[in-house]
């Protein structure tokens, strides 16, 4: 790596081998009041905003939501998709990354991961929030039993579950894979019960040279394996949508769509945990420019797809020229009551994004932050206009209907929220949130006993 | 190997019945339906189909197995309306048969679609698959007004909260005819089972039968020159079949952009909850 | 060929010989729910296992026959009696949701007192006859020429025999209620066809129908008998494919059906079709008895006509054409055509047109039923006076609610408020009953015996049995009971006018002296067994009875100009209340089914509604949901309004039958009622209630109004949803 672009990795200058051990694991040991607080907020206000109303739903029945004959999906589902969808940027960028040997990922990649497998968490809350009857929620695995009685396998939820579960455990496992050196860092700089926990979390990583050989190869594979994996999610959990006969929601753009907006989201999630790690965790050092400017030259590309595609969508629902299609299209840009809304998320998401061409505002962590934010609002409204725009109106006109959500549903989802936050708060207290090993390998060669540069890409 | 591929070349067939045993089918005749609604309530006191009440009704809750379709047609003094009973339709290719994760809706032996109430975990996927909209889902556990429950039928079961449920053809009905055909060694003759809309259709505009009988009125029905599909292009294979209403067009000379017209007509109520209440109502 | 109706009936026919016996025993006591009532069951009791009754729907005056599913003890479905000649198998919405009433949750339990503070208590039924008696013996003692009045509909049957003899033994006066009267269809009848009654219409048969307002298919007469024939008239009849016009101001049901629908001025009808037959006279038609009708040089001209009733003299003329080229052309007359000022003339001339067609003696015959005379508006109006000046000692209401049911500007409501003392036998605490001092709970018709007179088509006679198909719910007894009680507790002439022990003993002994009066012979309990397992007893009538037209008919005057309560500057729009098949009157106002059964023709459900044409409410800047306030002369209602494609402009329309103060939690203050809205308009020719004679003014309240609709857009949006375009 060259000194320029570490100078750009690193916005206070590079850091020395032992501050890095010593910065991050501060972060863990060290926690101020204002976290506890940050925690007791988030906490509460995911049990108060989300398992409240989640309770009361599984009691009076999910009558409790605004949807109806017509939308008989509503919000628990658009939720869901984005969700999944900013799990998306994590584990795929930092595998990417990894592969194509883009050492800028080593300071933001773990956090990236944590994103990954939280929303997923969060997402999969929201299937058990959408279903009626979450009791037998268990019945989409193929659990083995007497009746001989097995999912569907033409299902396309089906096809989610497995794609889901098998994304968070791949996801999992990448994660903690990539975090064992640093769990063995810690448990060396600790003492008591916080030493003997971490003893069990590292495996007994000695850091031998088989260890770390294992590593590599084992870490090289899982990325190999995450990405299609990622990649293969969405496209799954578009055909949710593709796969129904519903006008605007049956349409082959759907996978590629659902990819790109998936890493375009979660692309910009990435942005927002980044200024918060920087701001509240004091990882500026480690995360600084360099980050930065390539994450946002990727939210610009992925944008400028994404309009892409939406143009194609629209086009195409012109040029089928069937009352169907061009019914779905009018109402979902022109004449529902949620044309607004799409239009909200155009600008959000295909016109603010075209500010990135500026490399100031690249560089401006501040602004980012909105942009992100914004990116993000346009993204869960995409989701939802989506399914509040096509499935109240399909075929028959004389059902035609429309759909608003409850409120009920609209704190179940700012309820998600607070859960993925206190999720993640829980996380930097747990894992070191930047990846120090990896980090070390970063540093100048100079300062190690004996690294050319070549090795370091290595 | 080619057990398995034999296997799994079954498993491909559509709905896996390659031959039903019975192939219970319905005819609409559009020209004899007057839309008076009589086979909606009778539905409603065979099949147990709760009374949703006015605050149900109004979020669009409501469950009507079947229902009488309007349509308008021109403007006045030149207008028409034209009635179109839709309940489910059976589908050969069903839609929402492959969306179920669970195999709470399946097609059964008889070229029903089945819905399996215990099974249901209620993704609702079925319903937004669905492109006749005939799926009803149970928002809540509905409850009757005392005494009210005792008129449920013991025949079909009461559904709860977090269900979907559907016209079945009257299933129920339907088994008893079986039953009693299997106890006299014969087939089901025709017109032995009838659905509950069926029975009590007082223009006789609905006949239901074995399409798999070719003396069956059913299949004597399903030759007229009128019969059509709803949303055929679809390619469901309902097995419901409409006989078109044989009134004389209204409009001979039907300009181009009418459709448009009656679209943007149609829009302009769109940003209107269709219930149109609004908080504040009076009562 | 078995048919599944057939299985039923034989089923049926089964458990009824024993079942009826078993339950009559019962019928008197107090309903058993005890665990141990399966534990013996009676002996048309399997559990699992279904036993079907034929008897009598009650809901509407139509009569249907109708097979009853019981199972485990209660009743559970209503099917049509396919043995039945009137509905031959068919039921309606209405009918099908009589089980509704049956186990409504608001029905009375028990007789209920009043306990003066506007509230009722229960209270046991020896109370309740020992004040009635003592108030009745009062009467004959001290009421010094003042006379009770009873309050009843007007069904053939046993039942009311039974209150017409205790009235007459009480020398009480009776008044027959209904807003739809029949009169002036009867006088056209008379005039034209020169028989007392209402005709029967074949429109199985017929191939051209021209219906001046007369909503067949809907709720007018019999829409049973009338759809089965209508299916037939469709697909299947001898004819072809017959071709209906429908002639009124606003689409009804049987409108939005119809081949062709002329939206003719309101009370314009009667010239219209007048003018058709003047033209059909002109082109050579009519028969014996119109040659002497001198062409009806008063009638107007096709042309004239049609511009009198605002329709393109176009398809006037294309629909004399079609008449003339009919083979079995029929014309009907009925619901507001007959009920405007010039009813009975418009009717009659509807009567004349088939003179004219020839269709009367062949798509026209006579029959015997449903000929109730209804009371006049003076009746009605000499009932209010006396009530005023506190001359109603006691009014007995048997089963109706006029308060609702009928205008307010009739004045009931002051009157049973001012009458002395009023009881009420109804199942509900409805309009009428909560003004009473005593409600005596009454069955509904499933659970007593009583019978209906139906009117199944020419040539025949038809007698519908009506029995109990379980035990009563509640601690109720049914009209014909109460009635007997008294009559027993009273003595003298009423006693004796009645002797009977209850409606069962009364009904058995109406059809023994009925068929002996008709030489019917043979075993009476063996036939009327069967008449019980069949539901109903039909004969052909003997040659001569009554089933010829009369060969003459004078030349009937030119209707003239409907006359309108209310001025048109203040009124802008004639008011057309319409029935509906789910609710009539009022009947269907309180069966939860019905409330949530969207409406035919607009989807509203829970909730009445008033239809303005959409050029008039973009004209007033309304749109469909809109609270709008109707006031007419006698009265203002506020209701939302629906933008209806198929009422004229200068008409407002609405359904009947909502809008009830009490009557249970379904029904009270759910919509509005459109009968408050009616002035006291008389017919001109027989004097009874012209209930389409109203003006109305509309004005926006600028707020929207409780409005569900089920229907989002009722346009097919070019997708081929009612049939591929082009093929016919």
């Amino acid at each position: 790596m060259s000194s320029v672009l570490r100078q750009q990795m690193f916005d206070h200058g590079e850091p020395a081998y032992a501050e890095v051990n010593r910065d991050v694991i501060k972060a863990l040991t060290t926690t101020t009041w204002r976290y506890w607080v940050t925690l007791g907020i988030s906490a509460g206000a995911g049990l108060l905003f989300f398992f409240a109303p989640w309770i009361y739903q599984i009691i009076v029945g999910v009558g409790a939501a605004g949807m109806n004959r017509n939308a008989m999906w509503g919000t628990y589902l658009s939720n869901f998709i984005f969700w999944i969808g900013l799990s998306h940027s994590g584990t795929l960028l930092s595998a990417v990354l990894h592969i194509t040997q883009s050492d800028w990922r080593k300071s933001i990649y773990r956090s990236a991961e944590a994103m990954t497998l939280f929303s997923l968490m969060t997402a999969a809350l929201f299937v058990m929030v959408h279903v009626g009857r979450v009791w037998f929620v268990h019945w989409t695995f193929p659990v083995p039993n007497p009746m001989e009685l097995w999912p569907n396998f033409r299902s396309p939820l089906m096809f989610d579950v497995m794609a889901i579960m098998t994304y968070l455990t791949a996801s999992s496992v990448f994660i903690y894979m990539g975090s064992l050196p640093d769990f063995a860092a810690v448990r060396d700089a600790s003492t008591g019960l916080r030493r003997r926990i971490y003893a069990i979390l590292c495996f007994g990583w000695r850091g031998t040279g088989h260890e770390w050989h294992t590593l590599g190869w084992a870490y090289t594979f899982f990325a190999v394996l995450v990405i299609p994996l990622a990649v293969s999610v969405h496209s799954i959990v578009s055909w949710d949508f593709a796969l129904s006969t519903v006008p605007g929601l049956h349409q082959t753009i759907f996978a590629p769509y659902f990819v790109c907006g998936a890493i375009y989201s979660g692309t910009a999630g990435i942005v927002t945990v980044m200024w918060m790690l920087r701001r509240f965790m004091g990882f500026g050092r480690y995360i600084g420019k360099l980050h930065i400017d390539n994450l946002s030259k990727l939210l610009l590309v992925l944008s400028l797809i994404w309009t892409y595609i939406n143009i194609c969508e629209v086009f195409t629902g012109w040029y089928a020229d069937t009352s169907f299609e061009n019914e779905a299209i009018l109402y979902r840009i022109k004449d529902g009551p949620f044309a607004w809304l799409y239009w909200e998320m155009i600008f959000f998401c295909a016109v603010v994004p075209l500010l990135l061409f500026s490399r100031r505002i690249r560089q401006n962590w501040n602004v980012m932050l909105v942009i992100s934010i914004v990116i993000n609002i346009g993204m869960l409204t995409e989701r939802f206009v989506i399914v509040a725009s096509s499935l109240p109106r399909k075929f028959l006109p004389d059902v035609f209907g429309v759909y608003f959500p409850s409120l009920v549903e609209i704190s179940i989802t700012v309820g998600s929220f607070a859960i993925f936050t206190t999720l993640f708060l829980l996380f930097v207290k747990i894992f070191p949130a930047v990846s120090i090993y990896e980090v070390k390998e970063t540093l100048n060669p100079l300062r190690k006993r004996q690294a050319p540069e070549q090795e370091a890409r290595a | 190997m080619s057990k398995i591929t034999d296997k799994l070349r079954e498993y491909r067939v559509d709905g896996y019945y390659t031959e039903f045993d019975y192939h219970w089918t319905m005819t609409v005749d559009l020209d004899r339906c007057t839309g008076c609604e009589a086979c909606v309530v009778a539905c409603q006191a065979e099949n147990n189909l709760p009374i949703v009440g006015e605050k149900r009704m109004r979020q669009g809750r409501e469950m009507k197995w079947i229902r009488v379709e309007r349509y308008w047609d021109g403007d006045y003094p030149n207008a028409r309306l034209n009635f179109i009973p839709m309940l489910c339709q059976q589908c050969d290719q069903a839609p929402c048969e492959i969306a179920c994760p669970v195999f709470a809706t399946y097609h059964n032996q008889d070229g029903l679609n089945a819905q399996v109430y215990n099974r249901c975990i209620g993704t609702r996927t079925c319903a937004v698959y669905c492109p006749y909209e005939v799926r009803f889902f149970n928002w809540f556990t509905y409850t009757w007004d005392e005494p009210l429950e005792q008129q449920l039928n013991p025949d079909v079961t009461v559904r709860e909260k977090g269900v979907m449920e559907k016209c079945t053809f009257c299933i129920q009905r339907i088994n008893r005819a079986k039953d009693a055909a299997r106890d006299e060694d014969r087939r089901v003759g025709d017109g032995e089972a009838q659905p509950a809309c069926a029975q009590a259709c007082p223009t006789d505009a609905i006949v239901f039968g074995d399409r798999n009988d070719p003396d069956s009125a059913v299949s004597q029905k399903m030759q007229d020159p009128r019969a059509y599909e709803v949303l055929k292009e679809l390619n469901t294979a309902p097995s419901v079949i409409y006989l078109k209403n044989a009134r004389a067009p209204l409009h001979a000379e039907k300009d181009e952009g009418h459709h448009r017209e009656e679209a943007a007509e149609a829009h302009a109520a769109a940003g209107e909850p269709r219930w149109a209440d609004s908080g504040k109502a009076a009562s | 060929m078995v048919s599944r109706r057939d299985v039923f009936k034989f089923a049926g026919a089964g458990g009824v010989g024993v079942g009826a016996g078993l339950l009559l025993g019962e019928v008197n006591q107090r309903p058993l729910e005890t665990l141990l009532s399966t534990h013996i069951p009676p002996e048309d009791f399997s559990p699992g296992l279904d036993t079907w009754y034929n008897t009598l729907c009650r809901m509407c005056p139509a009569g249907c026959g109708i097979s009853v599913k019981v199972r485990e003890g209660r009743a559970r479905k209503i099917e049509g009696n396919a043995a039945h000649p009137v509905n031959r198998g068919g039921t309606c919405a209405l009918g099908q949701a009589s089980l509704n009433a049956l186990y409504n949750p608001d029905r009375l339990r028990s007789p209920m007192r009043a306990d003066g503070e506007g509230g009722f208590v229960p209270a046991p039924w020896d109370e309740a006859f020992e004040e009635l008696v003592s108030r009745l013996n009062a009467l004959e003692e001290f009421a010094m020429g003042r006379q009770a009045w009873v309050l009843t509909g007007g069904a053939l049957s046993s039942g009311e025999e039974a209150l017409s003899r205790f009235a007459s033994a009480l020398n009480a006066r009776v008044l027959r209620l209904a807003l739809d009267t029949t009169a002036a269809e009867r006088a056209a009848a008379k005039a034209m066809y020169g028989f007392e009654g209402l005709p029967h219409y074949d429109i199985a048969n017929a191939d051209v129908i021209v219906s001046f307002g007369a909503d067949f298919l809907g709720s007018w007469r019999s829409p049973i008998a009338y759809a089965k024939a209508y299916g037939d008239f469709r697909q299947g009849g001898q004819g072809g494919r017959g071709y209906l016009a429908q002639v009124e101001p606003r689409m009804s049901l049987t409108g939005a059906n119809a081949d062709e629908w002329l939206a003719a001025k309101p009370g314009a009808e009667g010239a219209l079709a007048l003018a058709l037959a003047a033209e059909l006279l002109r082109r050579g038609y009519g028969d014996a008895a119109t040659s002497a009708w001198n062409g009806l040089s008063g009638a107007m001209s096709l042309e004239e006509a049609a511009r009198h009733a605002d329709v393109p003299a176009a398809r006037v003329e294309a629909l004399a054409g079609r008449l003339a080229a009919a083979k079995a052309p029929l014309a009907l007359g009925g619901g507001a055509a007959g009920a405007g000022s010039n009813g009975t003339q418009a009717l009659t001339a509807v009567a004349a047109l088939n003179r004219v067609l020839g269709a009367a003696g062949g798509t026209v015959r006579p029959n015997l039923a449903h000929a109730t005379a209804y009371s006049g508006l003076r009746d009605i109006e000499d009932f209010a006076a006396q009530a005023a000046s506190g001359d109603v000692p006691m009014v007995i209401l048997a089963g109706v609610d006029p308060v609702h049911d009928l205008p307010e500007s009739l004045g009931i409501r002051k009157a049973l408020e001012r009458a002395d003392f009023v009881v009420s036998l109804d199942s509900f605490l409805n309009d009428s009953a909560s003004l009473a001092d005593w409600v005596l709970a009454t069955d509904n018709f499933l659970e007593t015996w009583g019978d209906d007179i139906s009117s199944p088509g020419a040539g025949m006679l038809t007698a519908t049995l009506q029995q109990p198909v379980q035990k009563r719910l509640h601690d109720t007894l049914s009209v014909t009971d109460i009635i007997l009680k008294l009559a027993t507790r009273l003595g003298g002439a009423a006693a004796e006018a009645l002797p009977h022990e209850d409606a069962q003993a009364f009904t058995r002994s109406e059809w023994e002296a009925a068929w002996e009066s008709m030489g019917v012979s043979g075993d009476f309990n063996a036939r009327f067994r069967r008449a019980q397992q069949d539901g109903v007893w039909a004969a052909a009538l003997a040659e001569g009875m009554a089933d010829e037209l009369s060969p003459e008919a004078a030349a009937p005057q030119p209707p003239p100009a409907a006359e309108f309560a209310g001025g048109e500057a203040e009124y802008p729009f004639v008011f057309h209340p319409y029935a509906t098949q789910g609710f009539r009157e009022g009947v269907g106002a309180n069966l939860p089914w019905m409330q949530e059964l969207p409406d035919p023709l607009t989807s509203v459900a829970y909730g009445s509604w008033a239809e303005v044409n959409p050029a008039t409410a973009r004209e007033l800047g309304l749109r469909t949901g809109d609270l709008v306030e109707l006031e007419s002369p006698a009265g203002k209602v506020s209701v939302p309004v629906v933008e209806y494609p198929g009422v004229r402009p200068d008409v407002v329309a609405m359904p009947l039958g909502h809008g009830h103060r009490a009557n249970g939690r379904y029904a009270r203050g759910r919509g509005a009622n459109a009968a408050s809205l009616l002035a006291a308009q008389s017919d001109s020719a027989t004097g009874t209630l012209a209930w389409a004679a109203t003006r109305v003014a509309l004005r926006a309240l600028g707020k929207r109004g409780r409005l569900i609709r089920t229907s989002g857009v009722s346009r097919t949006l070019g997708r081929q949803i009612l049939g591929p375009d082009g093929e016919h």
